[in-house]
């Protein structure tokens, strides 16, 4: 409503953005029926690794206060969440593996041998930003911004990377184990920003900063907490 | 002779990196009971360790082969591998008439409790490898569970898991062992039957 309210006033800058980002987040691998390799002393300190980012693509409109020095942004995003368990690297698959217990019968134990576990969400969600321009324009300037979002999730897939291949047929065997992501995420974040150019129509942004979720079971295979990365925005002035 | 050096550690760091892999299953994982400071808790999952109170000392199993088994005459033994306030140390049970000829004949002990007082089965205790017959005034060993391991559908080892104490006289000295318990993998790098 704030929104569409400043819309209606000519005289502010208004302005509509592309925005493209990627983050790594951290997060703390759902590890429960794992056996991987661990240290002598306690099952806590299982040596697996837990891999999660996110990239988002969107578009939101800004209206600016009078003075030029706030602006209030709001828009839709569509955001692709990665969360892996086995995963050294963002560019790399496992060698290693680990056991996987898939059940603990009367007189059995049950694993799997499994490389990898990958849980991808698809959402759509609303971002609302609030930006706070301190300095007088130049080639490059800074400002900072504070900003939330709240998201749907569209759909999940999981995939399992099992050793051998054999056991493909019994993907569901390992995904049931987990529970499904919430079906609503929130985020709050800061971040700090520069402005490239001085151009009155167009300008390019580039901001970083950290950011962290309001809500848990954002992903069923890694506890996600919070993320750090980049985001690079496309404006032009109406 | 650096680019040589180099090769050699990256095909080592392979190489340790597999054999671990492999090996996960056989590796002790200790996970402390906060009931019973030094000795491991009671697991059913196959953590490769064991613990008791020996004479209100914790003796608890090796990191590398806690449990040989080895059938042999007709009987089975159980050799319990650790250290006791850093000195090795090892206990034996020899299950008298039980014989078994491959490891997985060891699920025939699921949820079986053996009074060592009333039995023909022995003890002994070795000690820094000065190994002695304990003479049992009391006790118990009860295998409380015997399960397969089954990975990818295919059977890889026996994991027993139970808990033991016992008073005796070894060497004419009466001893205590108290709160022991185990949850130790058997297969066939442990398993010894001739």
């Amino acid at each position: 409503m704030l929104c569409m309210c400043a819309w209606a006033q000519d005289t502010r800058t208004k302005r509509v953005s592309v925005e493209l980002g990627f983050d790594g987040i951290y997060g703390i691998p759902n590890d429960e029926y794992i056996r991987a390799e661990a240290s002598y002393y306690g099952e806590a300190e299982k040596d697996l690794e837990g891999l999660s980012y996110r990239r988002y693509i969107g578009i939101k409109g800004e209206v600016q206060t009078l003075d030029n020095k706030f602006g209030l942004s709001c828009g839709l995003r569509y955001t692709y969440l990665n969360s892996s368990l086995g995963r050294p690297s963002y560019y790399s698959s496992s060698s290693d593996f680990f056991y996987f217990l898939i059940k603990q019968t009367e007189n059995s134990i049950e694993y799997f041998k499994v490389k990898e576990i990958t849980q991808s969400s698809h959402y759509l969600g609303i971002p609302v930003e609030v930006n706070w321009y301190p300095f007088m324009e130049n080639f490059l300037t800074c400002y900072f911004k504070a900003s939330a979002e709240v998201g749907y999730r569209v759909s999940t897939k999981t995939t399992v990377a099992f050793v051998n291949r054999e056991m493909n047929p019994l993907q569901d065997a390992v995904t049931d184990r987990f529970e499904e992501p919430r079906n609503v995420m929130s985020t709050m974040g800061a971040s700090v920003g520069v402005k490239i150019g001085k151009s009155k129509k167009v300008a390019f942004t580039l901001e970083t900063g950290p950011w962290g979720y309001l809500n848990n079971r954002t992903s069923g295979i890694v506890d996600l907490k919070g993320g750090f990365g980049i985001q690079f925005n496309l404006h032009l002035v109406l | 002779m650096r680019v040589k050096l180099f090769a050699l550690l990256i095909t080592m760091s392979w190489l340790m990196t597999g054999c671990n892999d492999e090996a996960v299953l056989q590796r002790s994982v200790f996970v402390n009971d906060p009931q019973n400071p030094g000795l491991p808790k009671y697991s059913e999952v196959g953590y490769n360790t064991f613990g008791a109170y020996y004479d209100r000392l914790a003796f608890t199993s090796s990191e590398v082969v806690p449990i040989k088994v080895i059938a042999t005459g007709g009987n089975t033994s159980f050799k319990l591998i650790g250290t006791r306030a850093s000195r090795e140390m090892a206990i034996t049970l020899t299950l008298v008439g039980f014989s078994a000829e491959k490891y997985s004949d060891l699920l025939a002990l699921d949820n079986v409790s053996l009074d060592l007082k009333d039995s023909d089965n022995a003890i002994a205790i070795e000690d820094e490898s000065t190994e002695e017959s304990a003479q049992i005034l009391n006790g118990t060993f009860h295998f409380k569970r015997a399960q397969h391991v089954l990975v990818d559908a295919q059977p890889v080892a026996i994991v027993l898991s139970g808990t033991f104490e016992f008073q005796a006289l070894v060497n004419g000295e009466p001893i205590t062992v108290s709160n022991g318990r185990f949850d130790v993998g058997v297969g066939t790098d442990n398993f010894f039957a001739f």
